[in-house]
């Protein structure tokens, strides 16, 4: 009577595949993320201001809503260092995974206080710890992710942020791509994240004139009566017809596999989704996994819910699914609201993004998605700039579904991507372009990616710098220069040339602990015109180095007597070094042989290596720093033992 | 309550004379609908008439054999296996659909609409849409209009879709003969239909404005700002539910919605969220159990079955509940049964000679219970009377009556079945001398019409005496 009999047999093979999928190591998944305000386009035209999430290294102003889908595997430790550019402070909670920093999930008060309620005038202002305005930085952590599907929102004065639009999905897998849950197995997923805009509160929590006594500073609230959402969303879109370059379908897998829908509300009503035609499984609500399998045509998704369902595709063909309670609209207009399809294929291998309607800037990384070709074993991926006429390569890789592509310097309004899937024996079993054309814009300004702000950089370590350059201009050269008084002085590093988006910097000597530093990138025409130029978001710190680092000879070398080595180290900087006295060690440190000294200023020796007895792998050697006076300051030793033989 | 009795009173005062008529006509059969498996509607507009007295326009599927427009739509009663086939023309000034959530639909003619093909507006017969589909599992299920569904469906295009079992495994419980789902799990004494939905008169006074200033321009509503102020049940809100159906005076909605059972009889009720709002359905007088969703029963394995809270079994999962959230879209199977167990008094009275037996509970020491397990009762095998209760008196003592205020609905006496002593004008809503309970959403704004208390998603439950034929 149901199709209970499918799930079973689903269960059975999924629990085989388990024992052999294992994960043995919990990988810790940083993300750096920036809260930011953007102008949001409805599908009416309407812009409204909303506060929304994007990676830090991608460009100010491209912040999303919902933000960036988190994805990570189960027991995974994921950390989010966020960065508030808004104008009050914000922080980060995940319904249903345990915060595990310190500080995590005490409340800050309306007085900005933390910590237990002292008197009665205190109002939670967030959960947790917040992240201040004007670049505050708060790192969220949760360790040992549960799986599931969860709703990531701001953990502080929700009544305003989470409409605002402060939410995003986090998926976290089994064995990604392919578990959810230890007896939950997939070929494809989609992810449906439900929200509201009501465009009235929006302005006015973006002039900052709301609630009671507008203006007063009081803490309050613009949720009171009258709220009334206009713009109802799915993953940020709202439904417009394909003839005004509207909602894309969505790629969700392939006859007979198995496609799971992930359903999060991020709104504050509840939502009623119906999926037109096959019945859905339920199989787990708020990422626990229902005991039983329940068989609805309908989800009830009440706000701040989420619910992973699964069905199997018996035809190809778009299958439409709506929100039940209505929400239908486009501002005063119809259709539009939660309506989208879910884009079933033969075979799998659909793009998913970019599908249609994005903007990507050149330079920056753009992870390509797509789903699991049935059989496929290595994909072949392209892109077009002329709307399919001609294809240019990307890459061929293996068995996986996405790939983190560097955006090439263009500007075209109608780019594609597609994906070519190949089985074991060569035959293409899928083929998949977007579906709708997507936008390559040049990057126009120099964007500095790091040192950013927030790094601890060493003396005498070599740091690699790396930036995105324009693309709108012919670049002669570009030069690098950093700060440590928080850009009132600048210090030349070097220049590179027009290709270069990187340079092995070695990091200057300091004395003390330097956290005002700053780096700076300055990009010219071959005339000599500046570009643009681009300084860190935020200061880092450079650290003096207190003791000597021997670095080579450092262990498993293999050294010749008679012939020259060069002894390399890094030179400590909190005090001036009058001399280096060397050594070296052939039983593993119990005898030390005189070498000599060297001046203050060397950081490395060509020692004559002596001859030997026989191979010897027990060698060390020694460095040791002293002041001018003769004081030893610090020594270092090979990490490991290097070999000599005659 | 006398300000509640004599607004009703006032209100139904052609009830009491139809009541008269329960045995005798089939007014108050249970689920009302059509039959077989070619069907044709129409979509048209109409008007409903309010208890407030208000006159509504509003949206509806007509049948074609009779014309007339009526919210719900036609309940179609088909029987699993069938191919069912649907022709839809349309008269609105737009477009119009129908969609069948949980069945695979073929749909052909018509344009291409957002979620299935649509009869083209102002149409009158040119381009008729036939949807088409088998009903392979049995159930309680839905439809509505996928076309600019946020005014159609407030307008009243949605109607219930009920599927019988092909075969009715019911040997193992013989004193059914119907069930929803073929077996014992589901099966029924009676079966009525609560279908759950609200409306904005503001919403239906626009569209008729803009009808009677453009009648073939699809009206350009603002939904999203929509405020129900009535609430329905089957169609009517209350007190309107009360009347029988295929009221003559509301010939636009020829369904009631007046569940009634006797004591220890399955009653089948099957809800429907047909508005786009929630609505905490609330049964007094017991709980039930909620037995499927969407059509499909709430089993962990195929067969897989446990007690009811009171009679008979249902599939394993059910949940046991007094108040049932129906979701917009959505289908609530549900099993209600009431007996007179634990209220501590004998419900037929003291004062015959009445008596408590079953031949199949042996009880010598007339304690009311099993003597062979003394933790099992004994019911009575005709009136199901809660034997371990019998003869126990009202545990009160009923002031006089010049002392006391009556609901309309009072027989006079505290038994069911009874009768008693009332002051002139008072009672005689209580035909058959039976408990009433209200059913209702707890969502108490819920229960007016247009701002007027009482009214809205509200019906009674009556427990007829043993012996009244229920349907």
């Amino acid at each position: 009577m149901t199709n209970w009999k499918k799930f079973s047999t689903i269960a059975a093979t999924t629990l085989l595949a388990f024992l052999f999928a294992v994960s043995a190591y919990a990988a810790d998944v940083t993300l750096n993320l920036v809260a930011e305000q953007v102008n949001v386009t409805m599908a009416d035209g309407a812009v409204v201001p909303m506060w929304g999430l994007r990676d830090a290294a991608s460009t100010p102003g491209t912040a999303t809503v919902p933000g960036p889908t988190i994805s990570a595997v189960a027991g995974d430790n994921l950390i989010i260092n966020l960065t508030n550019n808004l104008s009050e402070p914000t922080s980060l909670v995940i319904n249903g995974q345990k915060a595990s920093e310190s500080g995590a999930m005490v409340p800050t008060w309306t007085n900005n206080s933390t910590g237990n309620r002292t008197n009665l005038n205190q109002r939670v202002r967030s959960f947790t710890h917040e992240a201040s305005t004007g670049g505050g930085i708060a790192t969220y952590r949760w360790d040992g992710l549960k799986p599931g599907t969860y709703l990531l929102e701001s953990g502080s004065h929700q009544a305003v942020q989470i409409p605002m639009g402060l939410y995003a999905a986090v998926k976290v897998d089994v064995a990604p791509g392919a578990q959810a849950y230890p007896e939950i197995a997939y070929n494809n997923d989609v992810v449906l994240l439900f929200s509201e805009v009501d465009p009235v509160l929006n302005a006015a929590v973006a002039s900052g004139e709301y609630g009671s006594s507008p203006g007063s500073g009081l803490y309050t609230t613009s949720m009171g009566m009258g709220y009334l959402p206009r713009y109802f969303l799915i993953n940020g879109q709202s439904f417009r017809r394909f003839s005004e370059g509207g909602t894309v379908p969505l790629p969700a897998g392939f006859v007979n596999g198995t496609t799971l829908v992930r359903f999060l509300n991020a709104g504050s009503r509840t939502r009623n989704p119906v999926l037109q035609g096959p019945y859905m499984t339920l199989v787990a609500e708020d990422g626990n996994p229902l005991p039983y399998p329940l068989q609805q045509y309908s989800v009830y998704l009440p706000a701040a819910k989420t619910m992973d369902v699964v069905f199997q595709p018996t035809a190809e063909g778009r299958l439409p699914l709506y929100d039940r309670s209505l929400g239908l609209t486009n501002g005063t207009t119809s259709p539009g609201g939660m309506l989208t399809y879910l884009d079933v294929g033969a075979s799998g291998g659909q793009v998913i993004a970019p599908n249609g309607g994005e903007m990507l800037v050149s330079g920056d990384t753009f992870t390509v998605q797509w789903n699991g070709g049935l059989g496929a074993v290595r994909y072949n991926l392209w892109y077009s700039l002329d709307n399919g006429t001609t294809w240019n390569w990307v890459a061929a890789v293996g068995a996986v579904t996405s790939y983190d592509w560097t955006v090439p310097a263009a500007n075209s309004t109608t780019s594609l991507f597609r994906v070519v899937g190949f089985d074991a024996g060569d035959v293409k079993v899928s083929i998949d372009k977007s579906n709708a054309p997507f936008t390559i814009a040049p990057r126009t300004s120099a964007l500095l990616v790091t040192p950013n702000g927030g790094e601890e950089l060493t003396s005498g370590d070599v740091y690699t710098v790396q930036w995105k350059s324009p693309t709108n201009a012919t670049i002669g050269y570009q030069n690098l220069w950093y700060s440590l008084d928080n850009g009132a002085t600048w210090n030349w590093i070097h220049s590179v040339g027009p290709n270069k988006r990187s340079f092995d910097w070695t990091v200057p000597a300091v004395a003390a602990s330097a956290p005002t530093s700053l780096l700076r990138v300055d990009v010219f025409n071959p005339g000599g015109t500046q570009i643009s130029s681009d300084v860190s978001d935020g200061n880092f710190t450079i650290l003096p180095r207190a003791n000597v680092l021997l670095t080579a000879p450092n262990g498993g070398e293999t050294l010749t007597s008679g012939n020259n080595f060069s002894v390399q180290w890094k030179a400590p900087t909190t005090n001036p070094v009058g001399y280096y006295g060397l050594w070296y060690s052939l039983d593993n440190g119990t005898a030390w042989n005189w070498i000599g000294t060297v001046g203050g200023l060397q950081t490395s020796y060509n020692w004559t290596v002596p001859a030997v007895g026989g191979v010897t792998p027990t060698s060390l050697f020694r460095v040791r720093t002293y002041s001018s006076g003769g004081a030893i300051l610090s020594t270092d030793i090979s990490d490991g033992s290097f070999t000599i033989q005659p | 309550m006398n300000a509640f009795a004599r607004y009703i009173r006032g209100r139904v005062t052609v009830l009491a004379a139809l009541l008269l008529l329960v045995s005798a006509s089939g007014a108050w059969a249970q689920i009302d609908g059509l039959t077989g498996t070619f069907f044709n509607f129409t979509a048209k507009s109409g008007h409903i008439i309010t208890p407030d007295a208000a006159s509504m326009m509003i949206w509806g599927y007509a049948d074609d054999s009779t014309g007339q427009v009526q919210i719900p739509g036609p309940t179609l009663i088909v029987n699993q296996g069938d191919t069912i086939t649907i022709t839809l023309n349309n008269t609105l000034p737009e477009p119009v659909s129908i969609v069948f959530p949980g069945q695979q639909v073929t749909a052909s003619g018509g344009a291409p609409g957002l979620l299935t093909q649509q009869v083209p507006g102002n149409d009158n017969g040119a381009n008729p849409v036939t949807y088409t589909f088998t009903v392979n599992e049995p159930g309680t299920y839905t439809y509505f209009s996928g076309s600019h569904s946020d005014l159609q469906v407030e307008m009243g295009l949605y109607g219930a879709l009920i599927v019988r079992p092909a075969v009715q495994d019911l040997a193992a419980c013989s004193q059914y003969t119907q069930s929803a789902y073929g077996d014992c799990r589901s099966a029924y004494d009676y079966e009525f239909l609560i279908l759950q939905s609200e409306m904005d008169m503001d919403i239906h006074q626009q569209v008729e404005l803009s009808m009677i200033a453009h009648p073939t321009l699809p009206p350009a509503i603002d939904t999203a700002a929509y405020h129900p102020t009535i609430w329905f049940l089957n169609g009517r809100p209350g007190p309107d539910v009360l009347a029988e159906a295929g009221a003559a005076w509301l010939p636009a909605q020829p369904y009631n919605c007046l569940p009634r059972g006797n004591p220890g009889k399955r009653v089948l009720a099957r809800m429907i969220g047909a508005g786009r709002d929630s609505h905490p359905f609330h049964t007094h007088g017991n709980n039930f159990d909620l037995i499927a969703r969407d059509g499909r029963l709430l089993e962990s394995a195929p067969g897989a079955s446990k007690a009811a809270t009171e009679v008979g079994v249902v599939p394993d999962l059910a949940v046991s509940d007094y108040t049932q959230t129906t979701s917009p879209g959505a289908t609530f199977d549900t099993i209600y049964t009431w007996t007179g167990q634990d209220l501590g008094f004998d419900i037929y009275g003291t004062a015959d000679a009445h008596t408590c037996s079953d031949p199949a509970c042996p009880d010598a020491n007339n304690d009311g219970f099993n003597d062979g397990d003394p933790t099992i009762a004994c019911w009575d095998a005709d009136t199901y009377e809660y034997c371990p209760d019998h003869g126990k008196p009202l545990p009160v003592v009923l002031p006089d009556i010049k002392d006391l205020a009556f609901g309309m609905f009072y027989s006079g006496s505290a038994f069911l079945g009874g009768t008693g002593v009332l002051p002139p004008g008072e009672g005689g809503f209580n035909l058959n001398n039976g408990y009433f309970h209200i059913w209702h959403s707890h969502n108490e704004r819920e229960l007016t019409n247009n701002d007027i208390f009482p009214g809205g998603m509200m019906t009674f439950f009556i427990v007829e005496p043993p012996g009244i034929e229920i349907q």
